[in-house]
Formats: C-alpha cells, structure tokens, sequence
C-alpha cells in the first residue's frame, strides 16, 4: 500500500477564519435567533411553536395535546435545535407572569412565580390561547410569505400576520452579539387606541402618543416610578425604568406593624427575593424584622414581613426598595429587526411599522379574496349558462365520445372556459331542481357584491385604514383588560437618608482625626460619679479633641489646610462602642495627598444667620454666611481661597456678633469684633485680620462671646519648649482689625514660640504633643493664672532638641448629666 | 517576645494603614494579583505534571487516543458536541487518530483570567489531551500530536465553537498556530443522490455549480429576437451571472433597496451604476458618487441613505452580460415592471398577471429540449426554469450536524487522510491576527457592534 495520499490541504488566515465564522455566527443570531421582528414581536423560535401549533390544530377550541408533541413537530419540522430550549420557549408562552398575553394556554404545571420549574414535557399538555388566534388569521390566505424550512421539503411563514400588536403587548427580551433587546409589555387598549390614533393622524408627536400609552404594563402589576424613563424610552427607544413592589404597611392593633407585599416587579422570582430578604435579616444589614412569611396562594401573591414594635415600617420598606428587588430597574432597548436588520426604534416606529405590516395583511388577504370570488364567479357563470340551456348541454355531452370531447364540444358550442366546462361535466343533477337554481342566482349575486366589495378596498387606502382599525378595536373588544402596572409619579428618590431614624449622637474626633459615633442614649447607660468610662480608646499618643453631639442627620464641615470643605454626613461616620477607636476621617472623604484636616464644623440647618469665620495662617479672616456651604458635593468645594504658602488654620461657627481673638507664634494676638468683617462669598480671600511680623503666623483663632469673661473663661497658651501660660481675657483689649495686635506671651530662647492658644474653664484639661509622641495631660488649674506678658511656667520638660507641636482641650471623658 | 512584637506591629500597621488607606489598597491588589498568578501557576503545573506522572492514564476519560505513539504521525480531531464524537470514534483510524469530544460552548479565553481558564474542566481536558502545557509553559516538544483538527457542525453555533477554539489555541498555544499544527477539517455540505449514484459536496459554490451541471442537461436556451441561439458555454456564463445577479439582489433588497428602482434609473450607456439610494423629504434619489451625496446630504441633514455594497459586483456581471448583448435589466420580466404594484402572493398571482398580459408581451427567451418549449420572460425564469430541472430526479441532503452523517460516511467525507480536504491554519499577519481577536472576543461590546455593522453585507448564507 503505497498509495500517495490524495488528501487537499487549503491554507487558510487565521483571521479570516476568525472573521468569517465569527459573522456567520454573530448575523444569524441577530438576524435568526435573538431579536424579535418589528411586524408580529415574535423570535424564530416563537413563530415556529406557533406555526407548529396551527399546523397540529391546536385552535383554542379544540382539545389540548401533549407538550411533547408540539416539541417534536417544532423540532422536525422547522428547528433544528435543542428541545430544552423549544419547550423552555412554549413554557414561557403559556407563564401568565411571564407574558402580559399569554399566547399558549396550558394544562398542567408550567412553573411559577418562584421559580419552580414547570412538569417535563411528557406531562404537560398545550394549546393555543384565545388571542392567539388573532396572531395567525388569514395566514391561509397567502397574506404572509413563506420560505423553505431547514430541509427544504416545508414552507414556514416569515412572519405572522398579527392582527394582535404582539411586539408592544408581550415585549421582548434577548441577547445577540454586540447587541441585545429588551422592550416590556404593555396594555393591549393602550396599544389599539394609540395604533388606531396614529392612523388618524399619521403626523402625530410621541409626546401625544405617551398621553394614549400611559407605559408599560407588566403581567406582575407593580408600579413603575417615575415618567422620565417612560417618557425616554418611547422618544429615543431606550430609557431606564424604575419597578417597585406594591407594598402596604398593615398596623396591628398589637402594635406590632407588617409590611404586606401583593405584586412583584416584572420578572422577579419570589423565593429568591424573600431569601434575599432573610440574608439581610441574618446579616443584620437590616434590623427591626421579627418574621417573614410568603402567605401567596390560590388568590395570589401576598408576602408578610412582621416588625418589632419600635421600628417605623417605612424605614424597613425603604430600605428593601433599596436593596432587595423589592425594587428593579428595567432598563429598555427596543431593538427590533426592521427587513431582517436590527433597529433601535421608538414607540411611533413601532407603531408604524406595526400599522404598516396590518395594511399589507390586508391588502394581500382582500387580494386573495377577490381572487377566489372571481374564479368562483367564473364557474357560476358557467353554470347559469348551462342552467339556461340545459337541454342543449345534455344534448352535447350526450354526443360527446369521450370526457375530453365533451369538454371540447361545450367550450366551442357556448363560449366556456376550460374550468367553466369541467364544472358542468361535474354539476350533479340534484342542481338542476327550481330550489338550487335560485341558489346559484343567489350564490352569483352575492359574489358580485363581495367582489365590488373587494376591488373598491384595494382601490383605498382609507377602506383598508378603516379595516385594520375595525379589527383592532374588536380585538380590543374582545381581549382587553385593565391595567396592571401603577404609574406612579416622580418617585421619591430613596436616600440613605430615608433608611435612617433620626436620633441624636455623639461624635468623638481624635487628634489624628479618628472619628467614631455613638448614640447618646449609649452614653446615658452608663453610671454617674467616678472618673466615667473613656469615651474613646485611642492610640497612645493620640488623644479625644472634639466631642460633640449631632443628630444623625445633621453635616460635618471638614475644612482642610487648603480651604477646600468637604461634608459629610453625621450617618456616614461608623457607629462604634465606646471602646472603639473609630476610623480615620481619610477613609470617610477623597482628600487630596498632600492636605490635612483642618477643622470641623457641625451643621444642623443651613440657616442665614449663622456665620462660619475662618483664620489663615497669613493672618487673613473671612466671614461666610452658613448657607452658602449647604450643596454638598461629593469632592468639595473652595471654602476660602488661599494665597500660595498659606493656609487655613482654624473655622469656627458664629452667630455674627461674637468676638475673634488670633494669635500669632511670636506670641502677638488680636482681639477684635466679629462685627469688622463683612461676610463675604464662599470663595473669597477674606481681608486682613493681623497684620503679622516677618517670620510671624497664626496659630490658632478663638471665637468667642462677648461677655466671655463672666463665664471664667480664660486663654491658655502653650509654647514650643513646653511652656504654658493662662490669662484671663479682659486682659486682651477690644482693638480694631488689622491691627498688630499686643504682646500674648513674651517669647524667648527659654520658652520658645507659641504653638497654640485655646480657651479653658477651671475645671478642663489639657494635653500637649511634642515632636517624638511625648504626651502631656494636665489639669488647667495647674497652670497659674498670671498677667499677659509673662512667660508662663513648665508645663513639660523636653528632651534635647523635642518640642511641642500642638495642644488641645481634652474633652472630658466623664459624663456630666 | 514573638507575640509582643507581632502585636505591637500589628497595632501599628493597623494604624497606618488606617490612616494611609491608599498606600494600603495598593498592597492588597498586589497580594491579590500575586495570589491569582500563584494558583494559575499551580494548575499550570499541575497539568503538565500530572500527566509525566501517571503516563496515559492521566488523560481525560473522554479522549479516545490512537495507539501510535509518534507525535508527528498522530492526529487529534476536537470534536463538537457527544453525539458527533461518538460517530467520528467508530469512523476513525484507531492507529494515528485521536478523538477528543467536547461538550457546548468552551469558555471564551479572551474575557477571562487565567486562573478562571484553568479551572474550566473542557478546556483542562483539551490541555490534557495535547499534553505541552499551557500559556508560559507551553512547550511544543511534549505536543502529543501533530495535527490537531477542528471539526465542528456546518451550522452557525459550529461556526462559533470554532472561533472559541481558535482563541484558545491562539491565546494560550500560540505554538501550535505558528508551527502549522492546527486544521480545519471540512464535513461536506450537501449530499446529492442521483439514481443509486451518491455524492458529497463541500463548499456551496461547488453545489450551485453541481447544480447548474444537471438543470442544464439538454436544455437548448434561444433568445427570440434574432432568434440567436446560445451555445452551451454561453447559456452557462449567463446562469452564472444570473446566480450573482440574485445574490446581490437578496443583499439589496435586505438593505430596503428596490432593485425594480434601480435599474430603472442606470443608465445602460455608461454602464454606471448608483452607488447610494438617499431619502430627502421622502423623496427616493439614486446618487452615483461620495460628491453627490454630500451634496444631498449637506442640502438636508436629516436625508437617509443606504450604500449599495454590491455596486462593483453589479458592474461586473452587468460587463458579462454586455458581453453576450443583454443587460441585468433582462433579469426581471417587463410585466412586473409596467403591472401597478400588487402586493399578491409571489408566485401565483405573476403567474397569473402573466397570463393575462400574454398577448401584449412577447416572451424574451424560449428553453428547449427535445419534446417540449418553454417561453419565459426573463433570466430569473430561466435560472428557476434550470433549477427545477436541476431537483427533478435527485435527492439533495444539507448537512448540519456532524451527528447527521452515519460514522463510515464520517469517515469516508472528513476523516479519511485518502480523500479528505483540511484547511491548513496560518499565521501571517499578527498584528491584525491580535486586532480581530480582541475586537472579536474581547470585553468591549462597542468596536464588536461596529465591526458588525461593517462587514454585516459580506456574510452570505445565513442559517436560521
């Protein structure tokens, strides 16, 4: 055997394979499996169980038959493809939560709303739906075209003819390559009065239109949020829909509330959503739910979700809407194929092309008509003409030889046709009695009638109009039924906020800007007397700076070096106990590299007549009415412009006449009223505070009443070389801005600058950071109070060459209530 | 002492990375990528290393390997689908041809990481079965076959089966591609049975011409003014024409374009033909070049217009048929033409408007054969006249499924080294090799709708 192999070997471009497979495969499925055609909604796969289910008569009326069997034709007939997906298509047709329509009316299990899969074909059996009929009418009369199916021994429709607007009432959903459609039903009465509005009046607008069609309407109910996407969708073709769940809030007498749900969004499964639910439960995401119990049955969906007593039910719904698909958003695209090419359409093209595949129905059914009437009419009048001279007829057929003499002899003898003479030879006798004579005469009349009928249709387009819309509104007659689906009007955007109980908490800010909350009534568990329990627990060199009690949904201002603020609400800072460091305020804001906090402000209502002052280190001040700071944005906004090497030292609140004292680090402060500065934009400079000396700045910025030293208020400073020194205020005269201010600590070698000045009571502490993390707390009574200018006593005793860096009020830890 | 300082460095790095979340991101997405890179590795490995380790009896149950043991005699056909792996083992040559069945689709390797590719149990086999690794790895000297054959269905879902291979082996086998070790192997189309006479046949261009062979068959066709009558030659080169004239019909027709229209506005003289149809305020206008379109289009920015991609191919077959004194306004008959349009069923109702308009139209052309005449009015009749005769007598099967075919006609079509046809995969231009795999299989959905949209008139057979 050593034959030479014969085999051919063709090269072939890796990329033109790739190209060309790849195109055949991706056309096919848009153009063949995927999408819907624009004229009778329907993907292949459909129109072939339909065409199969006709073929089988299978008419509404007629006894159902096994599902298998509709299967097996489908599949040897016209679809040569897997049967899963042949019968997962006829389930889907005949699911009353799937289509708004259904257009298969099953028997047996076919699944449910929970997912369940529906009986194995060998059990469940099928026919057409009463509507379904609408979708195949006068396919007899050659108004559709046909093609080859797979093996070219059958003829399968191209489409329907659809006197049922399938595409607008069921939608459509699938996926192709590179593009992929998904349109929702509609009401089948909307759909006709606005199909029949438009041929009216072709020249219509959408927005015209979107007042016939209120939107969707989805076989689940539910409601639809909102009529921008609706409005969208029907104008461009795509739009996002927000769905919700129709759900009540049942109050119990026992005062324990239930939430009840009784309609799904579309193409929701139940069981999935109130697992879903019970995650969120175990998880503790949500709290406040005691039970949840699916009590759905025969009448219908009905989900039962039991409160505790304390919780308000619409926070817990809110917050399902927001996280469960107790809402869903449907986002559209009404992809479609228009020819066999797929387009993005609006709801007018919709419409008109549906209206235009209805005007060639009819008009090629009208065509066949009067085609069968005039060959019947041909007959008829053959046989009149054989009635009248009967005699002679016999006469000649009698004379005939054979049948084709016959038929030759009568078309010669009486002018006849072909068909005219052999529906003589064929005449029975009985048609010769008195009775079927007039019946003839009758029969021809009446077809003259109909055909004068049918020519002047075909000769208008108005009579075809009027039919199509005849046809509609009788269909509507026939199959409407009312809305499903609520329109609901803008619908409140749900926000955090609304997921959140109002309640007042403490917020604890650390040196290093960690931040915690807890509420307050935490801290009221607590008991009295003794040194209380730490508020915080915090790193060792890190210390409670602020503490302050907001209500969960108040602002923070966070105004960094640069002046830029940034908000955030009280609710977004983490809740922890009261052990807990907290997190650091970095995670919570998108702050820039190279930019600190600066200071914090807590905001309740952004209300005219509050003030917020800010210092730079520059010796500028700045004063800015609150509500200018109240549109938040995610990345912030310039709170005050700074000059280059300045920034922002120190913000506080003001309610416009209180008194601001600065100081500077060479020991210089300024005590004026808040009354000298106007307030200006958010964005400006501000104007001159101090005017400083060469090296000078600002350290710190204090903000104060007037009548600050009846309170026993006093001005503590603190110094680089861990020096501090107290004064009382009336010691600082009222000067005027921009001044240099006078002497607030007298700076030497000994004691060095001055780091910070804050104002403390008798009974505070202070604490104090020096460069290597050495840390100081002290009581503020330990520290003398003494004259302006003098240079203070020890406060700590530093290291060579280690100095203090900052200092604050220590909030006190114990709980003074 | 361990504890102390693994607790205070904790405190510590929980403090800084508290403080300094971006530094800390940055460390856990490298610790993720190198976690992914590791067990990617791993299974790797383990791929290749199983196999060394138990010889044959690691691989893949579902492979039916050849007992030769010589890599450059032996042949592996993947094969899609269990039903066409199960005819194509009873069809083979057990001595040099492996069969490795798969099952549906095969992951696309392009959207996803390696690891996720490893863990794909149809992709492991296939790795497995050829026995040279994966990826870095790979190395062709342990390939356990020479010639790895891709042998899917004729239907579009086989077409896609093969672009998934095809990525696999170019993603993650790039030597195979490059050393010419990969084919397609070609499962006929059609099967033709005349009398007891069987043939197969591969591509469709050889079924038309097939076709075309048996309709013609002592057929005579004459043109009756002049009375000119076409050799056989002749009558071939006007079948074929008519066959692409049709083709680019369908094309157009599919794109909205009305060929009625069309020819009516080219102008036999020049031989031009539009290149453009544009709508302006619902007017239909023929335009011939880019320049008059932007005229319209500049004009009125709303206009729509479509392309005629088949221009050039009209222009052609319009220059052969010049060539033998008729022109593609011969394709369709007149009758239609002049008739106001009837929206009727296609065939009867022509039929039928023909009739009656018999005495007032003469028949362009009459076909003959030794006992009967048939007088048509264009060269679409003549075509359909030719193709009828064509299915008188014979038995046309189009094959879909490999499944279809009986293992020894498998055998004798595909497999058969003796008789069969394979393509050959080469490699030459890698950087637009790289452009349609990603653009093709990539993520991005956009350039895919595009490239689509281009090349959408190109494809011809479309399988529903």
């Amino acid at each position: 055997m050593n034959l030479v192999a014969k085999e051919k070997i063709v090269p072939v471009y890796i990329e033109e394979e790739m190209k060309k497979s790849y195109l055949s495969y991706s056309m096919s499925v848009i153009v063949g499996r995927a999408l819907p055609d624009v004229r009778d909604g329907l993907k292949p796969v459909h129109r072939r169980v339909l065409y199969a289910m006709k073929e089988l008569g299978l008419e509404h009326s007629k006894p159902y038959k096994k599902s298998a069997r509709i299967v097996g034709e489908v599949l040897g007939k016209y679809h040569p493809h897997g049967d899963v997906a042949v019968y997962d298509t006829l389930v889907r047709m005949v699911q009353d939560f799937s289509l708004r329509y259904p257009l298969v009316d099953g028997q047996g299990n076919f699944g449910s709303i929970d997912g369940d899969s529906p009986a194995a074909m060998r059990y469940t059996e099928a026919r057409m739906a009463a509507v379904t009929a609408e979708m195949l009418k006068d396919i007899d009369k050659e108004t559709v075209d046909f093609s080859p199916n797979f093996d070219a021994t059958l003829e399968e429709p191209d489409v329907l003819p659809a006197a049922l607007p399938n595409l607008l009432v069921n939608g459509s959903s699938g996926i192709a390559v590179g593009m992929a459609t998904n349109m929702p039903p509609h009401n089948l009465g909307e759909i006709v009065d606005a199909t029949v509005y438009l041929i009216d009046n072709p020249e219509v607008d959408i927005k015209e239109l979107n007042k016939i069609v209120k939107g969707p309407d989805f076989p689940t109910g539910g409601i639809i949020c909102g009529r921008d996407g609706i409005k969208e969708a029907y104008a461009t073709g795509r739009g996002k829909l927000t769905v919700r769940a129709k759900g009540s809030i049942e109050r119990q007498k026992s005062s324990k509330d239930c939430i009840v749900i009784t309609e799904l969004p579309y193409q929701v499964n139940k069981a999935n959503l109130i697992e879903a639910v019970a995650a969120l439960v175990q998880d503790k995401k949500v709290e406040g739910i005691v039970d949840i119990r699916d009590e759905s049955d025969k009448d219908g969906i009905r989900i039962v979700i039991e409160l505790r007593r304390d919780v308000e039910p619409q926070i817990v719904l809110n917050y399902l809407y927001k996280h469960t698909q107790l809402e869903t958003t449907f986002g559209i695209i009404n992809l479609a194929l228009v020819n066999n090419s797929p387009r993005i359409l609006n709801l007018k093209h919709i419409l008109s092309y549906f209206v235009d595949h209805r005007r060639v129905i009819v008009r090629r059914r009208t065509q066949f008509d009067l085609d069968r009437a005039l060959r019947r009419a041909h007959i008829l009048e053959g046989l009149r003409i054989a009635i009248n001279a009967i005699d002679k007829i016999i006469k000649t057929i009698r004379e005939a030889k054979s049948v084709p003499a016959a038929k030759a002899a009568l078309m010669k003898n009486f002018d006849l046709s072909e068909t005219q003479a052999q529906a003589i030879l064929e005449m029975q006798l009985q048609r010769l009695t008195a009775l079927e004579r007039s019946k003839i005469e009758e029969e021809y009349n009446a077809l003259l009638k109909d055909i004068d009928n049918y020519r002047s249709i075909l000769a208008s387009e108005k009579k075809i109009e009027e039919i199509i819309k005849d046809e509609l509104l009788e269909i509507k007659k026939k199959y409407d039924n009312p809305r499903r689906t609520e329109i609901a009007g803008k619908a409140e955007e749900i926000e955090i906020e609304d997921l959140i109980a109002e309640e007042d908490m403490a917020i604890t800010i650390s040196n290093s800007g960690y931040v915690k909350r807890l509420a307050v009534s935490a801290y009221r568990k607590q008991k009295r007397g003794g040194r209380g329990v730490s508020a915080m627990t915090t790193h060792e060199e890190d210390f409670v700076k602020q503490l302050f009690v907001a209500s969960s949904k108040d602002y923070l201002l966070i105004f960094s070096n640069k002046g830029i603020v940034r908000w955030l609400k009280v609710y977004e800072i983490p809740v922890a106990s009261k052990n807990a460091k907290g997190k650091n305020i970095i995670n919570l804001l998108s702050i820039g590299k190279d930019e600190q906090i600066s200071s914090i402000v807590a905001v309740k209502d952004f209300t005219e007549d509050q003030f917020v002052v800010m210092a730079t280190a520059k010796g500028n001040v700045k004063k800015t009415k609150l509500s200018a700071f109240s549109n938040p944005r995610k990345a912030g906004i310039v709170g005050m412009t700074l000059d280059k090497n300045d920034w922002l030292i120190g913000t506080e609140l003001s309610r416009g006449k209180h008194e601001i004292l600065l100081a500077t680090r060479e020991g210089k402060s300024l005590r004026f009223p808040e009354k000298n500065i106007r307030d200006m934009g958010r964005s400006a400079r501000g104007v001159r505070g101090i005017r400083l000396g060469a090296k000078d700045e600002v350290v710190s910025m204090l903000v104060f009443p007037p009548d600050v030293d009846k309170t026993g208020s006093t001005l503590l400073s603190v110094t680089a070389l861990g020096f501090a020194k107290r004064s009382e205020f009336n010691e600082y005269r009222l000067q005027s801005r921009g001044g240099k201010g006078i002497i607030n600590v007298k700076v030497t070698d000994r004691n060095g600058v001055v780091v910070g000045a804050l104002p403390v009571g008798e009974k505070d502490e202070i604490m104090a950071i020096t460069k290597s993390g050495m840390i100081v707390r002290c009581s503020v009574n330990d520290v003398r109070q003494t004259g302006r200018s003098a240079q203070g006593v020890r406060l700590i005793t530093l290291k060579q060459g280690d100095k203090v860096t900052s200092v604050a009020n220590v909030v006190s830890s114990k709980d003074d209530e | 002492m361990e504890g102390l300082v693994s607790s205070s460095t904790l405190e510590a790095l929980n403090a800084f990375f508290e403080e300094n979340p971006s530094v800390g991101n940055q460390i856990v997405d490298k610790v993720i990528t190198a976690s992914r890179a590791r067990e990617a590795a791993r299974k790797a490995r383990e791929l290749t290393r199983r196999k060394g380790a138990l010889e044959s009896s690691g691989l893949p149950g579902k492979l039916a390997d050849c007992s030769e043991k010589d890599p450059s005699l032996c042949e592996l056909y993947l094969v899609e689908g269990d039903s066409a792996g199960g005819s194509a083992k009873q069809g083979r040559d057990r001595t040099f041809q492996a069969i490795l069945p798969l099952k549906g689709k095969i992951l696309n390797v392009e959207k996803s990481r390696l690891d996720k590719i490893l863990s794909n149990e149809e992709i492991r086999t296939i790795i497995t079965a050829l026995g040279a690794g994966v990826g870095d790895d790979f190395n062709i000297e342990k390939l356990r076959y020479h010639k790895i054959i891709i042998m899917c269905d004729a239907d579009v879902d086989g077409s896609h089966i093969r672009t998934l291979l095809l990525t696999l082996l170019y993603r993650q086998m790039r030597p195979l591609i490059d050393g010419g070790y990969v084919y397609i192997a070609q499962p006929p189309l059609y099967k033709i049975k005349r009398g007891k006479r069987e043939e197969y046949i591969e591509t469709e261009e050889e079924m038309s011409e097939i076709v075309l062979e048996l309709g013609m068959e002592g057929l005579r066709l004459i043109r009756c003014k002049g009375k000119q009558r076409y050799t056989n030659t002749q009558f071939r080169d006007i079948l074929n024409a008519s066959i692409e004239l049709q083709r680019a019909i369908e094309i157009m027709t599919k794109r909205g374009v009305d060929f009625q229209k069309y020819i009516e506005i080219y102008d036999q003289k020049t031989r031009k033909m539009p290149l453009y149809i544009v709508k302006v305020e619902g007017v239909t206008q023929f335009v011939y070049d880019d320049k008059e379109l932007s005229k319209l289009t500049t004009k009125d920015e709303e206009a729509q217009y479509t392309e005629i991609f088949v221009k050039e191919e009209l222009e052609n077959i319009e220059g052969r048929l010049h060539k033998l004194d008729l022109s593609i306004k011969d394709f369709i008959s007149e009758t239609v033409a002049e008739e106001p349009k009837v929206v009727g069923a296609k065939k009867k109702s022509t039929k039928k408007q023909r009739a009656e308009k018999k005495p007032v139209l003469k028949a362009k052309f009459v076909i003959e054969n030794e006992n009967d005449k048939h007088e048509l009015f264009s060269l679409q009749e003549v075509l359909e006249l030719v193709r009828m005769q064509a299915k008188k007598g014979i038995q046309i099967q189009r094959y879909k499924g490999l499944g279809e075919m009986n293992p020894q006609q498998l055998w004798e079509t595909t497999m058969d080294p003796e008789h069969r046809t394979i393509l050959k995969v080469m490699l030459e231009d890698v950087v637009e090799t790289e452009g349609i795999f990603s653009v093709l299989m990539g993520d991005e959905v956009a350039p895919r709708r595009e490239f689509i949209e281009t090349f959408a008139h190109e494809v011809k057979d479309l399988d529903i």
